[in-house]
């Protein structure tokens, strides 16, 4: 009798448990690939890094817009491999809550970087692990973290490997890197205005714009792009939380080449 | 002669409408007035503490930025410091109803036991008009307003982005610095900064 008690108070437990908690562990799945399967000392490489964040939850970009924390990898290599540049990115999507806007990546998110390696190094794998941090909203948010772990073999060649291809593709859609020295901003009147006089060659119109410098603008406000025939003007609304004006601008602009085709590029402009 | 009073009706109607929406909150400004209850139904008015520092603390005992501060200590130690020297502390919830963060008057008493806080008052503003009012982002989110009633500090808590306690130590904390600098006659040197956390779970408008 006493058991049957127990049994059941322990069934009881379990199920108020099941319903009170939920579990979140599963909302992402992480995983690391490379382009390659096997290097020589002195080549590059890629190291791919996948959330695949479940359905209607988010993960935040490199500015996070009104709220939340960018996804952040601490990377652990051994010496004679180094970083070259900074994490790739997916363009974000602005996502609206409770009236606040964020920059956001749903589904399946890739972060790419970019590693060398010395030629004076000896070493016969290279073993790179990723630290990822992440906060992770809907209605909700839930900071998480996990680390992936992959190993490239070291030979006399250059040995592709199955994610090759993604990765070739992600490349070629992520934003490029563009030098604007021509192009400034000023602050007047809380109001941002932006003018873009230096322009890639296939650029036909600039679509978007979106601020990696944080803090600037009043995310809320529209941007206001106008396209003329020698530069392109655009225009936000400074946020209220800016103390002094920035010296530079990070931006990412998104246009359409002339055929149609939609691109992007990453740059710095300076202050007027 | 009634259409021009209609009309000079509607103009002033219009007028104060507009008054209403502009009042957002803006360091070196006059800090808007609102009036909200506490949890124990009790009404203040920010106007009652006209010659008191005041800090605003956007709250949601959910959010793991506000656990952050809570969970370490850091904000009840905030709150006793500063009360003890004559600040009053509103920590002011704009969660909707049905929203995170938003609770029973039980479930804040059996919280704010069990974290030990020590605000002055936690005050309700479920239709989150309060919240709007001084661009309230996310949890935490901070103001500090002077015994003129001008807001003096706007923004995040501190200058470290995270939801880790450990950061807390390493971070400025900016409403402390705030605070102190402006109860010693000195200038306040960061006035705003950009909050972080969860976003403010308002109502659909």
């Amino acid at each position: 009798m006493k058991k049957t008690l127990v049994l059941l108070l322990g069934i009881l437990l379990a199920f108020k448990f099941s319903l009170s908690e939920e579990n979140y562990d599963d909302l992402i799945e992480v995983s690391i690939a490379s382009n390659v399967e096997q290097i020589q000392i002195g080549g590059n490489f890629y190291v791919l890094v996948k959330l695949k964040v479940g359905d209607e939850w988010h993960v935040y970009w490199k500015n996070p817009g009104d709220s939340g924390l960018p996804t952040h990898i601490d990377w652990n290599t051994p010496d004679g491999v180094k970083k070259s540049g900074g994490l790739i990115w997916q363009i974000p999507k602005r996502i609206e809550y409770s009236g606040m806007i964020n920059y956001g990546l749903e589904g399946e998110v890739y972060l790419l970087q970019k590693f060398t390696t010395d030629r004076a190094t000896k070493l016969e794998s290279i073993k790179i692990k990723a630290d990822l941090s992440w906060l992770v909203c809907k209605e909700i948010c839930i900071p998480q973290d996990e680390s992936v772990n992959i190993e490239i073999a070291v030979g006399n060649q250059f040995k592709k490997s199955s994610s090759d291809m993604l990765v070739n593709e992600l490349l070629a859609s992520a934003p490029k890197s563009f030098e604007s020295p021509n192009s400034t901003f000023e602050i007047e009147d809380e109001e941002l205005s932006i003018e873009l006089k230096d322009r890639p060659k296939d650029m036909a119109e600039v679509e978007d714009i979106y601020l990696i410098t944080e803090g600037v603008i009043d995310n809320n406000k529209p941007v206001e792009i106008e396209n003329d025939r020698d530069e392109v003007e655009a225009e936000m609304s400074v946020s209220p939380y800016i103390d002094s004006t920035p010296a530079e601008l990070e931006l990412l602009v998104l246009y359409k080449d002339k055929k149609g085709k939609k691109k992007s590029y990453e740059t710095i402009i300076n202050y007027k | 002669m009634r259409k021009i009073s209609i009309l000079i009706a509607a103009l002033i109607m219009a007028a104060s409408v507009m008054t209403f929406a502009h009042e957002h909150a803006k360091v070196g400004e006059k800090a808007p007035n609102f009036t909200l209850k506490d949890k124990d139904g009790v009404e203040h008015s920010l106007s009652d503490f006209a010659g008191k520092y005041v800090v605003l603390e956007w709250i949601n005992y959910d959010c793991p930025f506000v656990k952050k501060h809570y969970e370490s200590g850091n904000m009840q130690e905030l709150q006793e410091k500063y009360t003890e020297k004559g600040v009053v502390w509103l920590a002011v919830c704009s969660s909707a109803e049905g929203k995170q963060g938003n609770f029973t008057k039980e479930e804040l008493d059996e919280r704010q036991e069990e974290l030990e806080t020590a605000e002055t008052a936690y005050l309700i503003d479920e239709s989150g008009e309060v919240g709007h009012m001084y661009n309230a982002k996310t949890t935490p989110d901070m103001a500090v307003i002077n015994p003129d009633q001008e807001v003096i500090y706007l923004g995040a808590i501190d200058n470290i982005a995270s939801a880790d306690q450990a950061d807390i130590e390493k971070a400025d904390n900016l409403v402390a610095d705030a605070l102190d600098a402006t109860m010693n006659g000195k200038v306040v040197k960061v006035k705003t900064q950009k909050p972080y956390g969860c976003g403010v779970k308002y109502a659909k408008k």
